[in-house]
C-alpha cells in the first residue's frame, strides 16, 4: 500500500492564546482516516473534537493556534497551504458539515441560491445547471418535493431537513473525505435514523472517507469501522470498532461505555461494568395509591396568523406512590407541555388533573400556589434553570422560605440535609451557578426539588443536555433517592435509554395523545405499537453485534398546526388503512397491562419478535 | 473564592487606557462640582476685567463680551451640568427600568398582564416619535427656561430609552427556565420579575446610564444655547458658547472655543466609561 | 409580493393611531400652559377681538372632547393657526422653512450613508489594522461633541483663518437672490431652472452646515455598520461558508446582506437625531429652515407655531420610522405578518 491515507493528523498541538492564559486544547494528536474508511471521533464536551474539525480545515483564528504537529490530506501538507489554496480544496475535496445545521446556513438567503453559490465556486458553470444539479442533491438527501424547498428559507425548515441541506451542501461536489460533526445533535430519534441511513449510503456511493464527531457510542458503533476517543484533548484510544466494543482498553472509554449501557441495573463502580441480576420492580416497587391522575388533558395554543396549535390531545393516564413513570416522545409529542400544565405553568384548556384525589384543575393560580410545595420540577439544563446571581443554596431552598412556615434554624438545617442526599459537599451552598458543574448543578436542582417533600417530582429531560458519564451518576442519584424516600417521579425524556434505567412503566406520546402504556420492560422488549416499534428501533446501542430490525417510519413529523385527521400517525405509518385514516383508535387493553391505540394491532395478539435482548448477556 | 465586583472592575480597567481617562475625568467634574466654584480664581457671575481679553497668565482663558473671566466659569460649570444630569438620569432610569421589567415580564402572558405590556410599550413609541431635542424645546418652551423644567423634560425624554433597553433584556431572560423554576418555587410574578429577573436585566441600562449622562449634559447645553435651558447668567457651558459665538466668527476664538472643549471632553469621558463598562459587562466579550 | 401588501397594509394601519396619538400629546401641551392659552396663542400685540377670535377657534368653552375633535379637524385641513410674529398663517412659514431643512436633512443621510456604511464595511473585514484604530477613536470622540459647537470651529477655521468656506448667511450668498420656486429647496430648484449663479451659490453655502451634521452624526452609521458586519463575520454561517471554500468575496456579500436591516434602522434613526441636531445647526448657520423657526418660537413664546413645528416633524418621523419597518420586512424574511 503505497498510497498515503487519505488524511494524516500527527501529533498535532493546538494552544489557545487567551487575555489572560494559555491553554493546550489539542495534545497531541494523532489521527488516519484511510480511503473509503468510517472514522468516529467520541469525546464529551470539551474534549477539543470540535477544535480538530477546524483545525483540519485550517479554520482556526486568532487566538487558536497550532504550536506543533502536521496535517496531511492525501500527502499534502494542509498547514502550509494559503488561504487560497485552502479555499479550492474546502468544499470539494474536503468538506465540513457543522453542528446545529440551522445556525450554518445563512438565514437570509434562499436554500437554492446557497447550493448554487457552494457548485459555482468550485467550477461549476452557469446559473441554471447549477440550480439543476441542486435539486437533485436535493432529493438524493431525501427532501420531498424539492424544487419547491430550492426557493425556500431556513427558518422554513425543521431541524432535520435543515441537517439534510447541510449534507446535502457538504457532499455536492464529491469530496473524499467527509467530516461530519453531530449529525443528530437536537434531533428527534427516528429522523435521526433516516439522516444516518442517509449518510451512510452517500459516503458508500461517493467512495469518500468519513469522519464521523459524536457524543453517542451508539452511531459509532452502527456506522462506524474504527473508533478514537478524546479526552480533554488528547486521543485516548483508536481502535476498530469490534475490538472496542467488545473490550475498550482505556480505563476513561470503559466508563463511557458503561454509562452509555442500556442496562438496568449497571453498577458503575471505577474499572469494571456488573449488571446487577435483579428483576424489573424488585428494587422499588410502586404501591397502588394515585399521586397523581390526568384525565382528558388538551392544551391549544394560538400561532401568528391566527390557528391553533394542539399540543395536548386527550392525553390521560395516572402515576402510582412511589413509581416512576416515563412519558415518551419525540418533538410535538406534547410530553413537556403535560408537565408545564400539571404545574400550572400553563393553563390546559380541557380535562382534568387530580393530585391525591383532589381535583386541582380549575383552582385559580393563587390557591395552587400554595399547593406548590407538593408537586416540583427538575429542569433540563441545569445553568439555565439556576438563577446566574443567586447562590445555589439559597436557591434551593426558596420553595421552603415561600411555601412553609420554617425558621432560620431549621432552614438551615434541611439545606445541609438536603446537599447530603444529593451527593454534594455542604459548603457548595455558598457557591454561584457558574462555580459548579453541570453535573453537580443538576444535583443542585434535584436538591430544589425535592426540598419541601413533594408527593410527586417531574423530570423534563434532566439528563439530555448532560455528558453521557454525568448521565449515569445522576439517574443512579435518583434511584437512591427514591429507595432511600420514596418520591414519585414523572419522568418525561426522549432518552429511551434513561428511561429503561429508571422507570416502572412508560407511557409513549405522538402528537399529543398517548400511543402505548405499560410496564417499561415489557415494551422494550416486545413493543406492539407501530410508533413504539419505530421508536425503539431507532434507539442505537453501543454494540456492534447488536442485530437491528429496524422499523422505519417514512417522512417527517406533521406538525402539530395541521393535526392528520383519524390515527396521527396514518401520514407514515407502514400498516395504515382506510378506518386509519378516518377513525381515531380508542385506548385498549390488548394485553396484561398493556394499553394501546391502534386500529392494526388486534387485542392479546402475539408481541412481534424485534429485539435481540441485550439483558441475556454479561459484559 | 468569589472575587469582589470592585477588585474584578479594577483589573479589568487597569488594562483599558480609555476607560482609566474616562474615570480621571469624571472623577474631576465631579470634585469640580463640589468645589468648583470655590476654587476659581474669580468670581463667577459678576465681570472682573475688561471684556474680550485673549487668554493669558491672568485669564487662562480669556474673557467674554461681558468681561466674565471664561476660566472660572469653565470650573464652576460642572455644578450646574452634573446635577441636572444626574437628577434626570436617575429618575429616567428608575421609572424606565420599572416599567420596562413589567413591559417585558408580561409581554407573552395572559390577556391583562399582555395588554398592559403592549400599553406601556405603545407609551414609549410616541413620546420617541418626538425627536428629543424639538420636544425639549417644546417642554421648555412650555413652561419657561429654568433648571427644573430642564429636569423633567430630561428625565420624561430619557425613560423610553431606559425602557427599551430593559425590556429588551427581560424579554431575552424571561424565556430561560429559571424563571419558570422560581415560579415554581412559589413565586409570585411580581415577585419573580423583580427580585429573580431584574437583577439579571440591569446590566444594559446600568451601562447606558453613564452615556445618557454624557448625552443630558450635551442636551442640556444645546438647550441653553438656543436660550430655553438655564436662565443667564448661570454658568453653563451651553450658555457660554451661545455667548460666544458671536464673537468666535469674528476672531476671538477664545470664547467659545474653551466651553466647548470642556463640554466634548467632559461628554467623551462619561462615554469611554460607558463603553468600557458595556464590555465589561457583556459576558462574551470577557476572557 | 403578496405577503408584503399583507404587511405594508397592517403596519401602515398603525400608523394612524401614532399619529393621533401624536396629535393629543401636541394638544395637551397647549393645555399645559397655565391661564387662557388664547393669549398665548394671539400673542402680545393682539387685539381684543383677535383674542376673542382666537377664543372661539380653540372652542374653549366646550368640554375638552369636543375641543380635541375641533382641533383635530382643524389640522388635518392644515389650519395650524397663526403666527403673531410674522403675522402669516403657520401653514404658510412651515411651507416656506421645510424644504430648507430637509435639504439639509436629506443631504446629511445621503452623505453619512455613503461614507459611513463602505467605511464600515471595510473596517471590519480589516479588523485591527491603522484604519481601525482611526475609525474607533473618531467613533468614540464624535459621539461626544456638540454639533453647535462643531459648527462654530468649522466656521473659525474655514470661513474665518482659510477663507474657503462662505460667510454663514443662510441658504444663499447675500448679493444672489434665489431661484424660481418649484419646490422651495434651493439647490433642486436652481438645477431645474439651470440657474447656475444660485446653484454654484447654494451648494458652497450648503457645504459647512452639512459637514457640520455629518461630522457629529455619521458615526452612528459608521460604528453600526461595523459592529454588525463583524457580528455576521463572526457567524456560524459565514464559518460555514468558509468551510464550503466560499471566496472572501461571497462570504462578505453573505454577511453584508444579513446586515442590511440592521443599518437600515440606524439610518432612519439617524434621521431622527438629525431633525433635532438641524435644529441647532439652522442657528448658528441662520438657515432660516424649520429649525430656526422653533428656536424662534420657543424664544418668543409664539405658541401657535410652536405647536405645528413638534407637530409636523413628530408625524414626519412617524412616517419615517413607517419606510424603516417597511424596507425591513422586505430585506429579513424571517418577520412574521
Amino acid at each position: 500500500m503505497n498510497l498515503p491515507p487519505l488524511l494524516e493528523v500527527d501529533r498535532l498541538t493546538v494552544t489557545f492564546h487567551g487575555n489572560r492564559d494559555v491553554r493546550m486544547i489539542l495534545e497531541d494528536v494523532s489521527l488516519i482516516v484511510r480511503d473509503s474508511e468510517s472514522v468516529g471521533l467520541v469525546g464529551e464536551s470539551g474534549s477539543g473534537k470540535s477544535v480538530l474539525l477546524t483545525a483540519i480545515m485550517g479554520l482556526l483564528r486568532e487566538p487558536w493556534r497550532v504550536t506543533a504537529g502536521q496535517i496531511r490530506f492525501q500527502g499534502k501538507d494542509l498547514l502550509g497551504l494559503d488561504e487560497e489554496a485552502l479555499l479550492r480544496l474546502r468544499g470539494k475535496e474536503l468538506a465540513l458539515a457543522l453542528a446545529n445545521p440551522r445556525q450554518h446556513l445563512n438565514p437570509i438567503v434562499t436554500i437554492g441560491r446557497q447550493l448554487v453559490d457552494m457548485q459555482r465556486a468550485h467550477g461549476v458553470l452557469g446559473h441554471e445547471a447549477a440550480f439543476a444539479r441542486g435539486v437533485a442533491l436535493l432529493e438524493s438527501v431525501g427532501i420531498p418535493d424539492p424544487l419547491l424547498r430550492m426557493h425556500a428559507y431556513p427558518h422554513e425548515l425543521s431541524g432535520g431537513m435543515c441537517q439534510r441541506v447541510i449534507l446535502a451542501l457538504a457532499i455536492s461536489n464529491s469530496p473524499r473525505l467527509l467530516m461530519v460533526d453531530e449529525p443528530t445533535n437536537g434531533l428527534d430519534v427516528t429522523i435521526s435514523v433516516q439522516i444516518l441511513e442517509l449518510l451512510h449510503g452517500a459516503v458508500k456511493r461517493l467512495k469518500s472517507g468519513l469522519l464521523i464527531v459524536s457524543r453517542d457510542l451508539g452511531v459509532v458503533a452502527h456506522y462506524c469501522g474504527r473508533v478514537a476517543v478524546m479526552r480533554q484533548g488528547r486521543i485516548v484510544e483508536q481502535a476498530s470498532v469490534g475490538n472496542f466494543f467488545a473490550a475498550p482498553r482505556d480505563p476513561y472509554s470503559r466508563r463511557l461505555l458503561a454509562a452509555a449501557s442500556a442496562a438496568r441495573d449497571a453498577d458503575l463502580t471505577a474499572g469494571s461494568v456488573q449488571l446487577l441480576k435483579a428483576k424489573p420492580n424488585q428494587i422499588c416497587p410502586p404501591e397502588p395509591a394515585t399521586v397523581l391522575q390526568i384525565e382528558g388533558l388538551v392544551k391549544r395554543f394560538t400561532v401568528k396568523g391566527g390557528r391553533e396549535l394542539t399540543a395536548v390531545d386527550g392525553v390521560s393516564f395516572s402515576v402510582h406512590r412511589a413509581e416512576a413513570l416515563a412519558l415518551v416522545g419525540e418533538s410535538g409529542s406534547g410530553k413537556t407541555t403535560v408537565g408545564r400544565c400539571i404545574l400550572r405553568i400553563l393553563e390546559p384548556n380541557a380535562g382534568s388533573i387530580r393530585f391525591a384525589g383532589r381535583d386541582v384543575t380549575r383552582l385559580p393560580v393563587r390557591k395552587f400556589r400554595r399547593l406548590r410545595s407538593r408537586v416540583q420540577m427538575v429542569f433540563q439544563d441545569p445553568f439555565d434553570s439556576m438563577n446566574p446571581r443567586k447562590r445555589v443554596g439559597a436557591a434551593v431552598v426558596e420553595p421552603l422560605r415561600l411555601t412553609t412556615k420554617m425558621v432560620e434554624r431549621e432552614i438551615r438545617r434541611r439545606c445541609d440535609e438536603l446537599f447530603d442526599l444529593v451527593g454534594l459537599s455542604r459548603e457548595a451552598a455558598h457557591l454561584y451557578p457558574h462555580q459548579l458543574s453541570a453535573g453537580e448543578l443538576q444535583r443542585v436542582g434535584i436538591a430544589r426539588a425535592i426540598a419541601t417533600n413533594p408527593d410527586l417530582v417531574i423530570f423534563d429531560e434532566p439528563t439530555s443536555s448532560l455528558d453521557v458519564s454525568v448521565r449515569a451518576d445522576i439517574l443512579n442519584l435518583l434511584r437512591d433517592l427514591q429507595q432511600q424516600i420514596g418520591i414519585t417521579y414523572l419522568f418525561i425524556s426522549h432518552d429511551l435509554t434513561a428511561v429503561r434505567r429508571l422507570c416502572h412503566r412508560v407511557a409513549i406520546l405522538y402528537l399529543g395523545k398517548v400511543v402505548e402504556i405499560g410496564e417499561t420492560e415489557a415494551i422494550f422488549r416486545s413493543p406492539l405499537h407501530p410508533y413504539s416499534r419505530a421508536l425503539l428501533s431507532s434507539v442505537l446501542y453501543p454494540d456492534p453485534d447488536q442485530v437491528r430490525a429496524p422499523f422505519v417510519l417514512s417522512g417527517e413529523i406533521p406538525s402539530p398546526i395541521d393535526l392528520p385527521t383519524g390515527c396521527a400517525l396514518h401520514t407514515r405509518c407502514p400498516m395504515a388503512s382506510d378506518v386509519c385514516r378516518t377513525q381515531e383508535p380508542a385506548m385498549e387493553e390488548k394485553t396484561a397491562s398493556r394499553w394501546l391505540a391502534c386500529h392494526a394491532v388486534p387485542a392479546l395478539a402475539q408481541p412481534s419478535p424485534t429485539r435481540h435482548d441485550v439483558e441475556t448477556g454479561s459484559r | 473564592m468569589r472575587v469582589s465586583f470592585a477588585s474584578d472592575l479594577w483589573q479589568f480597567a487597569r488594562g483599558r487606557p480609555g476607560m482609566l481617562i474616562g474615570l480621571c475625568i469624571i472623577l474631576v467634574n465631579f470634585a469640580l462640582a463640589l468645589v468648583g466654584p470655590l476654587v476659581a480664581p474669580y468670581a463667577t457671575e459678576a465681570p472682573s476685567s475688561a471684556s474680550l481679553l485673549s487668554p493669558s497668565v491672568h485669564h487662562l482663558f480669556g474673557t467674554d463680551v461681558s468681561g466674565l473671566d471664561i476660566f472660572s466659569r469653565v470650573l464652576a460649570a460642572p455644578r450646574i451640568d452634573l446635577t441636572i444630569a444626574l437628577i434626570s438620569t436617575t429618575i429616567a432610569f428608575a421609572f424606565g427600568v420599572a416599567l420596562g421589567v413589567v413591559s417585558g415580564f408580561f409581554a407573552q402572558a395572559q390577556r391583562g398582564g399582555r395588554l398592559v405590556s403592549s400599553l406601556i410599550l405603545r407609551l414609549a413609541d410616541i413620546v420617541q416619535a418626538f425627536p428629543v431635542f424639538v420636544f425639549a424645546l417644546a417642554l421648555v418652551g412650555i413652561s419657561g427656561p429654568s433648571v427644573r423644567t430642564v429636569i423633567v423634560a430630561l428625565a420624561f425624554l430619557n425613560t423610553p430609552f431606559f425602557l427599551r433597553l430593559t425590556r429588551g433584556a427581560v424579554l431575552q431572560i424571561r424565556s430561560r427556565t429559571f424563571v419558570e423554576a422560581a415560579l415554581c418555587s412559589g413565586n409570585s410574578e411580581l415577585r419573580a420579575a423583580f427580585i429573580h429577573v431584574m437583577p439579571n436585566a440591569i446590566a444594559p441600562p446600568l451601562v447606558h446610564f453613564s452615556t445618557t449622562i454624557g448625552f443630558s449634559i450635551l442636551l442640556t447645553a444645546g438647550l441653553s444655547f438656543v436660550g430655553a435651558g438655564v436662565p443667564p447668567p448661570t454658568p453653563e457651558l451651553g450658555l457660554m458658547i451661545q455667548v460666544g459665538a458671536q464673537n468666535m466668527i469674528t476672531g476671538q476664538w477664545w470664547t467659545a472655543l474653551f466651553p466647548g472643549v470642556a463640554l466634548a471632553t467632559t461628554v467623551l469621558s462619561f462615554s469611554l466609561f460607558g463603553d468600557n463598562l458595556r464590555v465589561y459587562l457583556d459576558p462574551t466579550n470577557r476572557r | 409580493m403578496r405577503r408584503f401588501l399583507i404587511f405594508a397594509a397592517k403596519r401602515s394601519a398603525f400608523v394612524i393611531p401614532q399619529l393621533l396619538a401624536v396629535s393629543l400629546i401636541v394638544f395637551t401641551l397647549i393645555r399645559l400652559l397655565p391661564g387662557d392659552p388664547s393669549f398665548m396663542l394671539a400673542g402680545p400685540y393682539a387685539s381684543p377681538d383677535r383674542i376673542a377670535e382666537v377664543h372661539r377657534s380653540l372652542g374653549l368653552n366646550k368640554p375638552i372632547v369636543e375641543q380635541y375633535l375641533q382641533y383635530l379637524r382643524r389640522i388635518s385641513v392644515g389650519d395650524f393657526g397663526t403666527s403673531w410674529r410674522t403675522s402669516q398663517p403657520v401653514l404658510t412659514d412651515i411651507e416656506q422653512r421645510l424644504p430648507a431643512t430637509l435639504e439639509l436633512v436629506v443631504g446629511a443621510v445621503v452623505l453619512s450613508v455613503l461614507i459611513g456604511v463602505p467605511l464600515g464595511v471595510a473596517v471590519a473585514n480589516n479588523r485591527g489594522g491603522t484604519v481601525d484604530r482611526l475609525v474607533f477613536t473618531y467613533g468614540m470622540l464624535a459621539g461626544s461633541l456638540p454639533d453647535f459647537w462643531i459648527g462654530l470651529v468649522l466656521i473659525l477655521i474655514f470661513f474665518y483663518a482659510l477663507g474657503w468656506a462662505p460667510a454663514p448667511v443662510g441658504q444663499l450668498g447675500m448679493a444672489v437672490s434665489p431661484p424660481d420656486h418649484i419646490t422651495g429647496a434651493y439647490l433642486l430648484d436652481a438645477l431645474l431652472t439651470r440657474d447656475w449663479r444660485s446653484f454654484v451659490s447654494a451648494l458652497s453655502q450648503l457645504v459647512l452646515p452639512v459637514a457640520t451634521l455629518v461630522l457629529v452624526y455619521m458615526p452612528l452609521v459608521l460604528k453600526t455598520t461595523r459592529s454588525t458586519m463583524e457580528e455576521m463575520l463572526d457567524s456560524n454561517f459565514v464559518l460555514q461558508a468558509r468551510a464550503s471554500g466560499l471566496s472572501r468575496r461571497t462570504q462578505l456579500r453573505y454577511a453584508l446582506r444579513n446586515a442590511l436591516p440592521s443599518i437600515v434602522t440606524i439610518v432612519g434613526i439617524l434621521f431622527w437625531f438629525l431633525l433635532g441636531g438641524a435644529v441647532l445647526v439652522e442657528t448658528i448657520f441662520a438657515w432660516g429652515g424649520l429649525g430656526q423657526y422653533a428656536v424662534e418660537s420657543v424664544v418668543n413664546s409664539d405658541y401657535a407655531s410652536l405647536q405645528a413645528v413638534v407637530l409636523v416633524i413628530a408625524v414626519f418621523t412617524t412616517f419615517v420610522f413607517l419606510i424603516v419597518d417597511l424596507l425591513y420586512f422586505v430585506l429579513d424574511p424571517r418577520i412574521t405578518i
